[in-house]
């Protein structure tokens, strides 16, 4: 259990720099956003807008593993609970065949992609937050049904 | 010949299984009723044997096939073999 905590550790620390680096993007963007004022058309101003709500619930997302995480390291029984949640043979079996981390890992990728696309082109941006969008829910309805037959 | 024949044990569980799944994925397990004996909930089983509630839940049910390592966590927990707690009486012999 001395290792998963360790390794529970080192995923704290990179959300912690994930968050600061989060905030960093929001305050500019809110910076850009208030700059730009009446300025800004609606496809402009909705791509902000949705830099800004991404980068906000994935501070959100983070901040609760984070506290989740601080709170099971303190008891024994509920870090050997999540160990277990997380080494579960037919869970992992099950994120296998719904695509496993590489859906997540190209998903996480395109939609940064998307991101820094949007200062540029509006166009690329909503194809690829499209195109990550539809792989995310294609994994997500595999899971599900998969959790349900398995 | 003694070694052919402990190769054949160690793979029989896995074999047995593949085939069950490939039957239709149903590999009847005594783990309720064993569990029943002893009064231990899914909960406390799946703790013990370092999975979740849910797996404990399939395995009873037969919508899902334990790994060779999770068969034998389960057997050795109840104190007994994999052919006793796992039934493989439907299962064709190959």
């Amino acid at each position: 259990m001395e290792k998963y905590k360790k390794k529970l550790k080192t995923r704290i620390l990179f959300m912690s720099l994930a968050i600061i680096f989060a905030v960093i993007l929001l305050i500019f963007n809110s910076m850009k956003m208030v700059e730009a004022g009446d300025e800004e058309t609606f496809s402009s101003g909705f791509i902000d807008g949705f830099q800004s709500g991404l980068l906000a619930a994935l501070v959100g997302i983070f901040c609760v593993f984070i506290i989740n995480y601080l709170i099971v390291m303190k008891d024994e029984r509920k870090l050997r609970l999540l160990y277990n949640r997380e080494n579960d043979e037919r869970r992992k079996q099950i994120k296998l065949k719904s695509g496993g981390n590489v859906v997540l890992i190209n998903s996480i990728i395109i939609i940064f992609a998307g991101i820094v696309a949007g200062y540029f082109n509006e166009i690329v941006f909503f194809s690829l937050i499209g195109c990550a969008l539809f792989q995310l829910l294609v994994s997500a309805v595999i899971k599900m049904y998969l959790f349900q037959t398995h | 010949m003694q070694s052919t024949l402990d190769i054949k044990c160690k793979v029989s569980y896995t074999k047995n299984a593949k085939h069950a799944l490939q039957r239709g994925g149903v590999l009847k397990s005594k783990i309720k009723e064993l569990r029943k004996e002893r009064r231990i909930s899914q909960a406390d089983l799946a703790y013990a044997v370092g999975t979740t509630r849910q797996t404990i839940t399939s395995i009873e049910t037969g919508k899902y096939t334990a790994s060779l390592v999770l068969a034998y966590k389960i057997a050795k927990y109840f104190d007994k073999t994999i052919e006793e707690v796992f039934d493989f009486s439907d299962v064709e012999e190959f």
